[in-house]
């Protein structure tokens, strides 16, 4: 599916909407609030940065995003759904067909090699057990994942094993991607690689890309930058 | 350092003519590209430089009549020039380039104004450093595209070194992004320091 095509199929809606969107976590005798009535909207084909300095939040917002956690208050919305209606099974089969994540919290499984973590998703999602798999494998040999495609988790380098998750995410035909810090365990080349493959997936398929970094280098390959600061998210 | 980022240029444009005889915009353009699109020149400088370079026997020109424009002059080395250019390549030490910029003197002279206008001006400065450093990423996405591509145009080590002068505009711009980030942190700091 070309960008064109994508877009005229989704019908110009927004991809993924915060509205007013305010989260607390409770602490023993208060209560903290990491970021207060934050706003965006994001359309088919957008790529974005969120930055900030370390526990500005970045992680948590990509966690509402995701649906992985609940705003204190306010909506997100992915594809046109709210999450906050929505019960674990639909939560779950939502961001199985319209979220790609690469996010803590997530981790790739022990029991599966690479190339089955990466292929999981599709398969949950209803996609033929051999389909997933040559998905997969054109993901991760994307990113140059190719010898190391039948390692366990646990017997891959991390840098390999950053690059299953990035090639988990992008694999599917989900029309929103979350990442967080998605070339932290990168050197130069394999960080490039990874940035040039998402930038490909706005370009060719127009996905909506989301990455949060605290890295200028990594922000610098989105369109727009959004920083978090004080619980306040700002255009910059 | 005016003087080093006048000689550069000179001999910058001195060097381009060495390979091929180019006018005045075509030298423009090409020195703008072989130093990675980050270092602009107007076309004062470009005449300026040109005119002095003439004067000094290190280029000549010959004029080229145009049917539907002025006339043009289409630069050449001499052959001073080219030995000029030899003992540039070959010659000076290497310095450490200072840094001065206009951020840090407005900084040093600005710690008895309210900390929230230091902060104001710095996130300008972010703003456009960030916006900046999208530029040259994007730039430099384009070159690999370039270089990837069946017929760039371009000898492969041009292309590697203008990817690398790039590089050096980005490594730049990430380390005065990491500063401004750094002065914001210290400076609200002290401003949460002074409230309380």
């Amino acid at each position: 599916m070309t960008a064109k095509e994508f877009q005229r199929a989704w019908g110009g809606g927004a991809v993924l909407e915060l509205t007013e969107v305010s989260k607390g976590f409770a602490a023993p005798g208060a209560s903290s609030l990491v970021m207060a009535g934050v706003n965006l909207t994001l359309g088919p084909g957008e790529f974005v940065a969120i930055t900030g300095p370390a526990a500005a939040g970045k992680t948590t917002l990509l966690r509402l995003m995701a649906g992985l956690d609940a705003p204190t208050a306010g909506a997100v919305a992915v594809a046109g759904r709210a999450l906050g209606g929505l019960g674990d099974g639909a939560l779950a089969r939502l961001r199985l067909t319209s979220l790609g994540t690469s996010l803590p919290g997530m981790p790739l499984l022990e029991s599966l090699d690479l190339l089955d973590n990466v292929a999981l998703p599709l398969v949950l999602a209803g996609v033929g057990h051999r389909v997933a798999r040559a998905k997969a494998e054109a993901a991760l040999r994307e990113l140059a994942v190719t010898t190391g495609a039948s390692l366990a988790p646990e017997a891959a380098s991390p840098s390999q094993r950053q690059l299953a998750q990035v090639a988990r995410a992008v694999a599917g035909d989900a029309p929103l991607l979350l990442l967080d810090e998605p070339t932290a365990q990168l050197g130069p080349l394999g960080a490039d690689r990874v940035l040039r493959n998402l930038r490909q997936q706005v370009e060719q398929k127009g996905r909506t890309v989301v990455i949060a970094t605290s890295h200028a280098a990594v922000a610098a390959h989105a369109d727009r930058e959004y920083r978090l600061r004080d619980g306040a998210l700002e255009e910059i | 350092m005016l003087e080093s980022r006048h000689m550069s240029v000179k001999f910058g444009l001195l060097g381009i003519l060495a390979r091929q005889s180019q006018h005045g915009y075509e030298l423009k353009r090409s020195f703008e590209q072989v130093t990675g699109g980050f270092w602009r020149l107007n076309h004062g400088q470009i005449y300026q430089s040109l005119d002095a370079l003439a004067a000094e026997g290190l280029v000549s020109y010959t004029v080229q009549p145009l049917d539907a424009a002025p006339d043009r002059k289409v630069y050449a080395v001499t052959e001073s020039g080219r030995r000029a250019l030899d003992e540039w390549l070959a010659g000076g030490e290497a310095r450490v380039r200072p840094l001065r910029d206009e951020l840090f003197v407005r900084l040093a002279v600005m710690t008895d104004r309210p900390l929230a206008d230091t902060l104001a001006l710095l996130a300008g400065y972010r703003r456009s450093y960030a916006q900046h450093m999208r530029e040259l990423t994007r730039n430099k996405n384009d070159l690999a595209k370039r270089h990837a591509g069946p017929d760039s145009g371009s000898e492969p080590l041009d292309l590697t070194v203008e990817g690398l002068l790039l590089e050096a505009a980005i490594y730049h711009c990430e380390a005065d992004l990491r500063w401004l980030d750094r002065c914001e942190a210290v400076l609200a700091a002290a401003r949460e320091d002074v409230a309380s």
